[in-house]
């Protein structure tokens, strides 16, 4: 029981196994660091421009 | 180049002011006052970019909304209707013309519609007009004629959501669920990781605006679709993420459009929203009206009629000029001679024949191949 509510805190997900969904919140984190150190504000999505 | 103000990604005050907008569409998801709610934060996003010439974009909406209502009363369905279409034609026409707009007083205009992305309001304008006109939808209230014509997080290009779409959107939305907010986070940070880390390398490493030669220009010409394609798919997911959140529907916009096998294909998973416009809205009423003048004798003709008015009006939209037209005329014939080979394939082969084509890896590498090619070319005629 008390494994089964350190599980869901960690993992939210009932149907998703522990290990996929720390793959998924680990990529996440590196997309989102990874864009956080090379964006630059001023730069608009191309097609914005039509 | 449009010289308006643009949502900037990049910018932590647009991610500050969408978390707002999603915790308190989220609490008030099953209240009555939603769709307000909805409308204050499209056109409070509205304001931070035009501040006080929000004022326009407000008057201009209540108009619109007013003329939609009058669309119920038959007296004025048909002036209504050509009101709204000639404003449109005019404003898209201005909206495109900053060379003209910037030998006036007039291009603060053009500021202002670049900043809404009128480009993509007009045709949620042709969309929702078309609805009431026919009779398939009723007339929207006010939020709801705001929430669909801006939406804050499709304003700066697309998704184009269907009105039929729109209106059948689930009301209150569903409950957002862990699974939700892990695949609106995946899609968003899918969308960042494409546009700032994954298209910035090949814009640094490979896109000299088409200045380079020999083998350069050749794999230049190869990473500027992929890179087109990094760019604007990562808007769309970005767009898909937020929507996830707020409980707003936003339609899919790529399905991995460097697999296309020809060019109908192409069309099917490139800009989906905008092709499923075009066929909508040009393609299939053009085709039905050739088809009823020709009593259906000629149904490849007709096809051919529909397809190149639907690209040569396409070419048109991105931008009022040659290059583009020669893009949209390039692609109207990609599809024309797709569409003729199908058909052909079909007299020859039988079903059963088409079926083992369709199946053989080589055929498929090859037709992919050349669609790949075929598009990258047609990319250089509109942007070198």
């Amino acid at each position: 029981m008390i494994a089964n509510r350190a599980r869901k805190l960690i993992c939210p997900i009932d149907d998703m196994p522990l290990w996929e969904f720390g793959t998924r919140v680990i990529w996440i984190s590196v997309q989102l660091l990874s864009a956080y150190c090379l964006a630059r504000p001023g730069t608009p999505f191309f097609y914005q421009l039509f | 180049m449009p010289q308006g103000d643009f949502i900037d990604f990049a910018r932590f005050e647009f991610w500050l002011a969408c978390a707002v907008a999603v915790v308190a569409l989220q609490i008030t998801a099953h209240a009555p006052l939603r769709k307000w709610l909805q409308a204050s934060v499209n056109v409070g996003f509205l304001g931070l970019l035009l501040e006080s010439r929000l004022v326009w974009v407000v008057v201009g909406t209540i108009a619109v909304w007013l003329l939609l209502k009058s669309m119920a009363y038959d007296r004025f369905r048909r002036r209504a209707l050509l009101l709204i279409g000639a404003t449109t034609f005019l404003l898209f026409v201005w909206n495109k013309s900053w060379d003209l707009a910037l030998e006036t007083r007039l291009y603060r205009v053009n500021a202002i519609l670049s900043t809404i992305g009128f480009s993509y309001v007009a045709l949620r304008l042709v969309e929702v007009s078309r609805a009431i006109f026919e009779g398939r939808c009723t007339v929207p209230d006010l939020p709801n004629t705001i929430n669909y014509l801006l939406p804050f997080h499709m304003l700066a290009a697309g998704p184009i959501q269907a009105y039929d779409e729109f209106v059948e959107q689930p009301v209150p939305p569903p409950m957002l669920t862990p699974r939700d907010v892990l695949t609106a986070a995946g899609r968003i940070s899918d969308g960042l990781f494409k546009k700032y880390v994954l298209a910035y390398a090949i814009d640094h490493l490979f896109l000299t605006d088409f200045t380079s030669a020999g083998i350069g220009y050749f794999l230049e010409t190869q990473f500027f679709f992929l890179w087109l394609y990094l760019d604007f798919s990562a808007y769309s997911d970005i767009a898909v993420g937020i929507g996830i959140l707020m409980g707003v529907r936003t339609p899919e916009n790529f399905d991995r459009p460097y697999l296309a096998r020809n060019m109908i294909d192409f069309w099917e998973r490139w800009h989906i929203s905008l092709s499923l416009f075009i066929r909508r809205n040009i393609f299939i009423p053009t085709q039905m009206w050739a088809m009823r003048r020709t009593r259906g004798d000629w149904p490849l003709t007709c096809a051919t009629l529909a397809f190149t008015l639907s690209f040569v009006l396409c070419g048109l939209w991105h931008e009022l000029d040659l290059r583009f037209l020669a893009w949209g005329c390039l692609h109207a014939l990609g599809l024309i001679v797709t569409n003729w080979y199908r058909h052909l394939l079909r007299m020859r082969l039988g079903s059963r024949g088409i079926q083992q084509y369709m199946q053989n890896r080589f055929f498929k590498v090859m037709a992919t191949c050349v669609t790949y090619e075929f598009v990258a070319l047609s990319l250089v005629v509109a942007f070198s």
